[in-house]
């Protein structure tokens, strides 16, 4: 009996000392990560696409709580490149950029 | 190459101030559209550079003739050596520097002034002449954009949470968004630039670049592609999660599909930037600022012993007062201890598990700025394209 209540009691205690460690290291971490980022790293980056974009996204399917098949379908309706085909007036400067991509690659 | 005063035949420098061409000899101020120079044939593709090369990291910097270059603007290594004069392509358009030099220096040390933990002696790296002006290209694009995506979130049902999936397809026309068209400067570096307002911009006129550097695009269509791809992946991306419904947590796009198709008309640009670069404890570093609007980009060096410190601290300071609140608690009547530890313990391991996530990946993400910042990395990007 005294031995159960002893491995209980140590069970309880590793327990007790893990959740402590976990909770003072995650606070640590998440205060040096505000520290860091306020005094040291300068200048966020932030994407709106209202920035860009007059329209917006235009959604063609939109299935919320979707099953498991749904992935497929929708991956297989997605999965080609619908401009493959599509021919461009590439400027000359990229052209010529990938003439000496080339070039340096023979040699 | 270099544009002469029309009084005296010194060499004319643009200043960013007073929007001039401004000669250094006898102070007179001419607007860029008006000075003419002989040697250049404005209707032709091609306009004169000077390029230097380091021979430390191998990138290439190009300036006009009016200015010398002494030391490597992306790796800060003096070993720079003049290369050869060469012709490159004109660009479509320019954003003149509005900020100037001292400006951009102001910046960033407004940065440092009354920051605890990034060490005093780099303050004297921050001196006019660790400073350059560079030209940085871009494309301009405008793009059809088609992603699909597959979403997962979790809802709350009663005391447990459920995962659900969400399926999300649709499509975007972008308009103008600039791509950097340099290898050597990090996409992510770049886009920690922006944003740079097109409004400003001109007809590309190479007396702007006097005083200055600048660089080339070094891209082809492929890469431009790629680089439009993922720059218009992230700008969906933030905003397809919106679409999920409000009592979904933790939405986490699994996986997506995307496809991007740039437009016949992608225009060539040269942006402003300023470059900071210095060396503290042998290891370079790299600062930039917005030349249009003084945004200043990078990761400034830290005392780790401070930072390591603070870490401490907060962890020892953590477990006193849950042992603090451990004795409190108990000293009550026992159904209001088990009551207590109850809520507390489950609070309290919410809030840790919360606080480890976004402390873990923020500082992922700040060590990541920090090699960005590092110009190693830059390095080690062009040694990884070159070969």
């Amino acid at each position: 009996m005294i031995e159960r209540f002893n491995a209980n009691m140590l069970g309880m205690s590793l327990m007790a000392i893990a959740f402590l460690i976990f909770t003072g290291v995650s606070f640590a971490l998440l205060i040096t990560y505000k520290i860091l980022k306020k005094y040291s790293d300068i200048g966020d980056s932030s994407c709106d696409i209202k920035e860009y974009s007059r329209t917006g996204i235009r959604y063609n399917r939109t299935v919320d709580n979707a099953p498991a098949i749904e992935k497929s379908f929708l991956f297989a309706d997605y999965g080609v490149d619908p401009y493959a085909e599509k021919k461009h007036n590439v400027p000359e400067v990229l052209l010529k950029n990938a003439e000496n991509d080339i070039n340096k690659f023979v040699k | 190459m270099a544009v002469l005063c029309s009084n005296c035949a010194g060499k004319l420098i643009f200043n960013p101030a007073s929007q001039k061409l401004e000669c250094a000899n006898c102070g007179a101020g001419f607007r860029p559209e008006d000075v003419s120079d002989i040697n250049a044939d404005i209707h032709s593709k091609y306009y004169d550079t000077r390029v230097y090369t380091c021979s430390h990291c191998g990138a290439e910097v190009v300036t006009s003739d009016t200015e010398s270059s002494t030391f490597c603007v992306y790796c800060g290594n003096p070993a720079i050596v003049f290369s050869r004069v060469s012709k490159e392509y004109r660009p479509d358009g320019i954003i003149p520097f509005k900020i100037t030099k001292q400006q951009a220096l102001d910046k960033i040390k407004s940065k440092f002034v009354n920051n605890p933990i990034v060490p005093k002696e780099i303050a004297g790296s921050f001196k006019p002449e660790n400073m350059r002006g560079i030209y940085v290209p871009y494309w301009v694009i405008n793009a059809d954009y088609q992603e699909a995506d597959w979403i997962s979130g979790t809802v709350k049902r009663g005391k447990s949470s459920e995962t659900r999936y969400y399926s999300r397809s649709g499509e975007v026309k972008f308009k103008n968004v600039p791509i950097d068209g340099s290898r050597i400067l990090n996409d992510d570096v770049s886009l920690r630039l922006e944003p740079f307002y097109l409004e400003d911009s001109k007809e590309f006129d190479e007396d702007y670049l006097n005083g200055f550097y600048s660089n080339t695009s070094d891209m082809d269509f492929m890469d431009l592609r790629e680089s439009a791809s993922k720059r218009c992946h992230k700008l969906y991306a933030e905003e397809v999660v919106k679409s999920i419904p409000r009592n979904v947590n933790s939405v986490r796009i699994r996986d997506s599909i995307y496809w991007a198709d740039i437009q016949d008309d992608p225009i060539y640009m040269m942006f402003p930037v300023w470059f900071l670069t210095f060396k503290y404890n042998g290891k370079p570093y790299t600062i930039l600022v917005n030349g249009q609007t003084g945004k200043v980009t990078g990761t400034l060096p830290w005392l780790k012993k401070r930072v390591w410190g603070i870490a401490i601290a907060t962890f020892i300071l953590v477990i006193a007062f849950i042992i603090g609140m451990f004795f409190v608690i108990n000293s009550g009547a026992a159904a209001i201890v088990t009551f207590m530890w109850t809520c507390g313990v489950s609070a309290l391991l919410c809030t840790s598990v919360v606080s480890f996530t976004v402390g873990f990946r923020g500082l992922r993400r700040i060590l990541k700025n920090l090699r960005l910042a590092q110009s190693e990395a830059i390095f080690n990007y062009v040694k990884r394209r070159q070969s």
